[in-house]
């Protein structure tokens, strides 16, 4: 090995010059590089670190670290470094530097150990093959993201030391190996990566198994992957324990319940086999998508006719070394892999795609491969250089005295073909804005204004959330001079916990979906805030709200300055582009002590606090009142609709007419109130045409309107099943044009029509009949003020119609119809134009666009409330995964409530070590627990997987060290 | 269409069976597959290439296994 290294000193140093001009081109401006999911972690390491550091974080409403924690070494020491003043994007830069190194290196010394006759220039050519072939180029740079990258930097040299060890049978290979993957740990963030790495591995050791077919080899093989597998497994025990406890826990499986399913996982696999599984694509290592239209202009290059020709022409290299060298192990060794690995990328698809789908149904293991092109493509790429830089040298063969014209053409093409992406920095580009540009591309900039923002939060304290406004979902774009398209990065622009965006988190999306609107649609919104602990809420204007389909950030600063006249908010700070605005009523309620809970039936939601006066503390579901029958209670039931309406494409269905049915547990009284009716002023009437029948009987309204809210007063019922009809009605016509119009239109003259009264999140339904008296086919849209709008052109999305000339020269009118969804926009428009440039004339008639009021039943109890005190609480929050809790005066049980994401694995243990097992979702996202204990007393909240957490990361720092110690031992006694 | 290919891949068999043909027969036919596929998918004839390619595949499949057969058959 030393020999080995010592010899190639020249050759590495020529690795490491080419992968410093690479990075000193991408960092040359001096920013960092962010996009897609991975965010931009090097804003704010020490940020980011804290994310990985331990088992529970505060980021959302608080999530587990599961699988991540893997991460967190790397992370530890890039956040140590940044603390002694290096920039983020040097550090970056010296990131992605390290990652290519290691790749080179890893890949001389795989190519070297696989064909130790290969010359050097060979070798080189097999690691430039895998810095820039198509798979890297798009899996990996594109991608961006950095468990990929340092997957695809760990394996030639993981491959390398696993080899190297069975060839030479030597045991501190696999220790060699261990402390390897414990630098690369990164990588193992990824279920996918652990898998893949150990089927490589494995395959691996039975080929050479085989190979040797020696019974003393074999005893040697079987001792060497126990070492390496154990020693694998200690040296990584801080993140495989968590994780297998991890993947054990109650939250887990609903989230696989909600999310993952084996139809699901197919249902991938076969849409992804059909666009990325063809051979011919597979077989150039190109990702079809992105080469042809998803990705970003320059890469439609690559399909034309000299760069497809060069492609196949490396493909064609590698299958004439395998047709030559086929009597060769390490050929068969390699070979073997690269097929396995086309057959596995092509996913369902023809030949034998059944197979596939056979065992991908059957073993649930394999349905991680779900995508099976991006992931296998790894191993492929991996392989694929060696064979490649094997099928030059194998050309050159043939003609002595063209050997080097043969490498310099080889060598030229994979450079300028292949690398000029990565030289020119374009592979970090995109189709979506700003990364399209290719002045900007990945590169982001992030404003001054953000830190001071963060620093003023900071000393604002450590025991509150703010909500940022306004609210999307999980893709974010922002407009700074660098900008940045890709997940809401708020969790790293700022060290307090906020509320930036919604994703598909068990509990946590349930509450975050419907926030904004509640906000805009609520006068008492801080009593939602409250129970979210949210002391404030943050408006930016620097956002993109066309491409993100977001409200207007000033709308929503006007509704705040009216909430400032009625006293529950208060702008309190501003920063360039960033405003924060205090709610008055905030209190603390990190940790919080309830006794007044309001119950709901079937579940929970957020909206519910509404309901109670100001004295009602906690929400929780009715299955836990049987545990709390002493508290003062509202009771809320929502009664189940019997025929859910179907959404096809977005398009909302407009029956007139709702079934309800409630089932009464016990003989009460409930008052009930129909929700969510958006009304302007000019049309009150109409609540008055919404007809609801309780079992059978006509309800009249009962007072006025307010809030959005309608009651029909007490209705009583008998234990038992009851039924409630809607009849919802729809608005007037809320276009002010005549119902029957003749429009004259091309492609470049567009006749809109606003839409009045509109509800931003409103359903909206339009209809007309027509007829096209003159010229083409024509679009009809529902354009609203936020719809996104690239390069000057509106980009269409769903729903619209493309209604053809079937009417055309016709008598009759044909009728057309479709639903809305309003997407947060401050207008609308209806709007119309002709498919192409010749002049369109179009008779419309009873043109109509009508809002669909839809109210929500909802009854109500109310018991009478008693004055019952509230113990004391204090409490230190230690770190993100303990609280010790002092607890005075109790007299009577309560429920001590944590505003973190409700998770099975927080345990409450009284001062005794008694452990509290009443545990249950409060506050529809929250941890709560009933304590029936009274006096003074002490208990500690703690998230049980940190203690795992601690006892491996013991484990493994004892294993890494006992592994370098034996290590330079035998060094020592070898001397 | 799937069974085609399962008989592409049974008359292949057959083929190198009979005639007891060598893995750089199958390697060779599955190359000529391969050019062919290639230089189609190049002129944007994709939906001709498809096909052709997945019969090359077949044949480096087959190939492959020829090969290693009869690496282990020299090795004894």
């Amino acid at each position: 090995m030393k020999l080995f290294i010592a010899g190639q000193r020249s050759f590495f140093i020529l690795i490491a010059l080419l992968a410093g001009i690479l990075v000193s081109i991408w960092f040359r401006e001096g920013n960092i590089l962010g996009t897609a999911e991975a965010i931009i972690p090097f804003h704010n390491l020490e940020r980011y670190k804290d994310k990985t550091a331990w088992a529970w974080t505060d980021f959302q409403l608080g999530s587990t670290s599961s699988l991540t924690v893997a991460s967190a070494p790397s992370w530890w020491l890039l956040s140590e470094i940044q603390k002694l003043g290096i920039p983020g994007y040097i550090l970056q830069a010296f990131t992605f530097w390290f990652l290519f190194i290691s790749a080179g290196v890893g890949m001389y010394g795989l190519t070297k150990l696989l064909f130790p006759n290969l010359a050097q220039k060979y070798v080189l050519l097999a690691v430039l093959f895998y810095w820039f072939n198509p798979l890297s180029m798009v899996n990996v740079w594109n991608r961006f993201l950095y468990n990929y990258m340092v997957f695809w930097a760990a394996l030639p040299i993981l491959l390398f030391l696993f080899i190297w060890g069975l060839q030479k049978r030597s045991f501190i290979a696999g220790i060699i190996f261990g402390i390897a993957t414990y630098i690369f740990s990164y990588a193992f963030t990824s279920y996918v990566f652990n898998f893949l790495m150990w089927l490589l591995l494995a395959f691996t050791w039975l080929f050479f198994i085989l190979a040797f077919r020696k019974k003393e080899f074999t005893f040697f093989a079987i001792k060497y992957i126990l070492l390496t597998l154990s020693f694998f497994i200690l040296v990584h025990a801080w993140w495989i324990i968590p994780t297998f406890q991890f993947v054990q826990s109650e939250n887990t499986a609903k989230e696989l319940s909600l999310f993952i399913t084996t139809e699901g996982n197919l249902y991938t696999l076969n849409i992804l086999s059909r666009k990325l599984g063809n051979l011919i694509d597979i077989l150039r290592f190109m990702h079809r998508g992105f080469y042809q239209g998803e990705g970003p202009a320059w890469s439609a290059a690559f399909n034309t006719f000299l760069p497809g020709l060069i492609l196949f022409g490396f493909t064609g290299t590698i299958l004439w070394v395998i047709y030559q060298l086929r009597s060769k192990l390490s050929v068969l060794y390699l070979t073997i892999i690269f097929f396995f690995g086309l057959y596995i990328a092509k996913g369902s698809n023809q030949p034998f795609g059944e197979v596939f789908q056979y065992f991908f149904t059957r073993l649930s293991v394999l349905q991680i491969l779900r995508d099976p092109f991006e992931k296998i493509g790894f191993i492929t790429a991996l392989v694929s250089a060696p064979l490649f830089a094997a099928g030059v040298s194998q050309l050159g063969e043939y003609s002595k005295k063209a050997v080097l014209i043969i490498f310099s053409v080889f060598f030229l093409l994979v450079l300028a073909v292949l690398g000029f992406p990565f030289f020119s920095g374009l592979v970090f580009t995109s189709v979506t804005p700003p990364n399209n540009n290719y002045k900007v591309g990945f590169q982001v900039k992030v404003p001054s204004y953000y830190k001071e923002a963060d620093t003023w939060l900071q000393r604002q304290g450590k025991n509150f959330r703010f909500i940022s406004l306004p609210l999307g979902d999980e893709g974010m774009t922002y407009k700074w001079e660098k900008g940045y398209q890709g997940i809401e990065p708020s969790e790293i622009l700022f060290s307090t916990p906020n509320i930036s965006f919604n994703t598909t988190i068990p509990y946590y999306s349930q509450v975050v979906e419907g926030l904004e609107k509640l906000f805009v649609r609520e006068p008492d919104f801080s009593k939602v805030a409250n129970l979210l602990n949210v002391k404030f809420l943050l408006t930016r204007s620097d956002i993109d709200i066309r491409e993100r389909r977001l409200r207007d950030p000033q709308v929503i600063e006007k509704l705040l300055a009216e909430r400032e006249e009625e006293g529950s908010f208060k702008k309190v700070a501003q920063f360039e582009k960033l405003k924060l605005w205090e709610n008055t009523s905030w209190a603390d309620r990190t940790v919080y002590a309830a006794n007044k809970p309001i119950f709901t039936f079937p579940q929970s939601k957020i909206s519910d606090v509404l309901w109670g006066n100001e004295h009602y503390d906690v929400l929780l579901s009715t299955d836990t009142r049987k545990e709390i029958d002493s508290m003062s209670v509202v009771t809320i039931l929502y009664p189940e609709e019997e025929k859910k309406e179907t959404l096809i494409d977005e398009i909302p269905s407009f029956e007139h007419k709702k079934e309800y049915k409630i089932n009464a547990e016990k003989d009460a009284d409930y008052e009930l109130i129909l929700d969510n009716v958006i009304l302007e002023a000019n049309e009150a009437s109409i609540a008055a045409n919404i007809k609801v029948i309780v079992d059978d009987k006509i309800a009249l309204q009962k007072g006025q309107i307010q809030n959005n809210k309608i009651s029909y007063g007490l209705f009583n019922f008998s234990p038992g099943q009851h039924k409630i009809i809607i009849e919802r009605p729809v608005t007037e016509n809320l276009l002010s044009v005549p119902r029957d119009l003749i429009i004259s239109t091309n492609q470049d003259k567009k006749i809109s029509y606003e839409i009045n009264n509109f509800d931003p999140y409103g359903k909206y339904f339009i209809q007309f009949n027509y007829i096209i008296s003159s010229g083409s086919d024509f679009t009809f849209i529902f354009n609203q003020s936020n719809d996104m709008v690239r390069n000057n052109n509106l980009v269409l999305q769903a729903p619209n119609f493309n209604l053809l000339t079937k009417g055309k020269n016709s008598t009759s009118f044909i009728f057309a119809k479709g639903g809305f969804n309003a997407q947060r926009s401050e207008g609308a428009n209806a709007m119309f134009w002709a498919n192409s440039v010749m002049p369109t004339e179009i008779i419309l008639k009873n043109l109509s666009v009508n809002r669909l009021i839809d109210p929500l039943p909802i009854l109500i109890s109310q018991n009478s409330l008693l004055d019952s005190p509230l113990p004391k609480i204090t409490y230190i929050k230690h770190n993100p995964t303990k609280y010790s809790i002092q607890i005075k005066a109790a007299d009577k049980p309560f429920i001590l409530v944590l505003s973190e994401l409700f998770n099975s694995s927080w345990e409450a243990t009284l001062d005794d070590g008694t452990r509290i097992n009443k545990h249950f979702l409060a506050n529809t996202y929250a941890n709560g627990w009933l304590v029936e204990r009274s006096g003074d007393f002490n208990l500690t909240l703690e998230f049980a997987p940190q203690r795992v957490l601690e006892a491996g990361k013991i484990v493994s720092f004892l294993s890494l060290a006992a592994g370098l110690v034996y290590i330079i031992v035998r060094k020592l006694l070898w001397r | 269409m799937e069974i085609i290919y399962w008989a592409i891949l049974a008359v292949w068999i057959i083929v190198i069976w009979t005639l007891k043909k060598k893995a750089s027969f199958s390697m060779k036919v599955a190359l000529g597959f391969f050019v062919l596929a290639a230089v189609l998918t190049v002129l944007t004839l994709r939906n001709l290439a498809e096909p052709l390619m997945r019969v090359s595949f077949i044949g480096w499949l087959i190939g492959i296994l020829q090969a290693v057969w009869e690496y282990i058959r020299n090795s004894e």
